[in-house]
């Protein structure tokens, strides 16, 4: 059996000698080597995944998920490092070793572990929430989206000016910080909950140094306790391509104004994340001639339009959504921009 | 009170772990770009071939394939299936597309 393996990379040496072995004498197929968590899903049908105890974004929550999809993980630590031992221990790692270990032997280790018989399951679904500067409702339509999700989805503010938790009436909850340093304890976090099940993370500070890849570690490490995972993404800004990159489906808020439409251009104009839903908001006045602007700003077909209520905009977005969440229509073919 | 629970620490570990993370996240990074400075041709069709992906490769003004590159050498790629191979010669590779 030859080992099918993606290394994480690092500027240790094991790695660069792993791959070097492995190719040279063919005894595993050496199928990638990720440089973020996401380049996994990339690599096609995997067994094993080899990740040294010092990468930045590694926890032992990821760890598990992927344990959860059926691939073993193969965790390599300085001979001297306890902490990052433990921290591959905490993820339940399949094989753990210190660095020096020969790549003929960690071979021999992959060889000996065999591939899982669990069948794979990616846990929660991510989907990211984002849109143009101007308030054109990312807030109102995340909240929409979790209503609609129910009960198990866990909601991310990552708004630098965070309202989800004073809209929800929720007291302020922990921090992003506090949180990954749970995370990244193996323990499960205690997140603030509405009386309807949804577990919500805002945490109504300026933003984090780390924001983005402390928001990638902790939206793929919950994705064990949660089915749905939304992340509002805020305005966006140089992290905003990141955030993207980790989702299952993105969902572009778009305001139904021209002032909207012509922000929300501007920000497609840049894109380079998968086609994105289109929910064009608050649309007022004559939908055909709004949804034909759309088409000539952004290039896009929007995917689902709602126009402008009175009342509970969170329960009227809810009225015009699918359910869940996941299965929005599919996107429409992209076509060039007009001018 | 736990002497090592004081906010003080708490505060000081965390600053530490950011700074720590950003040393690791600057070396992965440099990682990545050596690793993709000094990679060959030939490395890149091994991680093909593991991956069995599926490839055109246009060769002295020839397209052939798309075909799984089913084998490496230490100078020829071989592309298709065992029965009817097509056998190349890594120095004459013009282009290689890689099939989604």
């Amino acid at each position: 059996m030859r080992p099918v393996v993606a290394t994480v990379l690092t500027a240790r040496r094991w790695e660069a000698d792993l791959v070097a072995f492995a190719r040279r004498t063919g005894r595993a197929r050496i199928v990638g080597r990720a440089y973020e968590p996401e380049d996994l899903d990339r690599m096609g049908p995997l067994e094993f995944v080899a990740v040294a105890s010092g990468t930045a974004w590694l926890s032992p929550a990821l760890i598990r998920s992927w344990r959860r999809r059926g691939w073993r993980v193969l965790g390599i630590h300085p001979p001297s490092d306890t902490p990052g031992r433990r921290l591959l221990e905490a993820g339940g790692s399949d094989l753990v070793a210190p660095e020096g270990t020969p790549p003929d032997h960690l071979v021999r280790m992959l060889v000996a572990a065999g591939p899982t018989p669990s069948r794979p399951s990616p846990g929660a679904r991510l989907i990211t929430v984002t849109g143009a500067r101007g308030a054109p409702g990312r807030t109102t339509i995340a909240l929409a989206l979790a209503r609609v999700a129910g009960a198990g989805t866990l909601l991310l503010d990552a708004d630098p000016l965070p309202n989800v938790g004073p809209v929800l009436g929720l007291g302020p909850g922990p921090g992003f910080d506090e949180v990954a340093d749970v995370v990244r304890g193996g323990a499960a976090p205690c997140f603030p909950r509405t009386g309807d099940g949804l577990a919500v993370l805002s945490p109504g500070a300026g933003p984090h140094p780390l924001a983005a890849p402390l928001l990638c570690e902790l939206a793929l490490g919950m994705r064990l306790e949660f089915t749905t995972i939304i992340l509002e993404t805020g305005p966006p800004g140089p992290d905003l391509p990141r955030l993207l990159r980790v989702a299952d489906r993105v969902v572009l808020v778009v305001d139904g104004t021209p002032h909207g439409l012509i922000r929300a251009g501007r920000l497609v104009r840049d894109w380079s994340a998968e086609r994105p839903d289109v929910i064009l908001n608050r649309v007022r006045g004559d939908t055909e001639a709004v949804v034909r602007s759309c088409r000539s700003a952004l290039g896009l077909e929007p995917t689902i339009v709602i126009p402008r209520v009175a009342g509970d905009p969170i329960e009227a977005v809810a009225r015009f959504l699918p359910d869940p969440p996941g299965s929005l229509p599919p996107a429409p073919a992209y076509s060039a921009a007009a001018t | 009170m736990d002497e090592l629970r004081h906010p003080d620490l708490v505060v000081l570990a965390r600053s530490m772990r950011t700074a720590f993370v950003r040393a690791v996240e600057i070396e992965q990074a440099a990682a990545a770009v050596a690793s993709r400075r000094t990679r060959e041709l030939r490395e890149l069709l091994l991680e093909l071939e593991d991956r069995a992906t599926r490839v055109r490769v246009t060769a002295g003004g020839t397209s052939i394939g798309p075909a799984p590159v089913s084998a490496v050498g230490v100078d020829h790629l071989v592309l298709g299936a065992d029965r009817a191979p097509t056998i190349v010669p890594l120095w004459s590779i013009d282009l290689v597309e890689v099939m989604a």
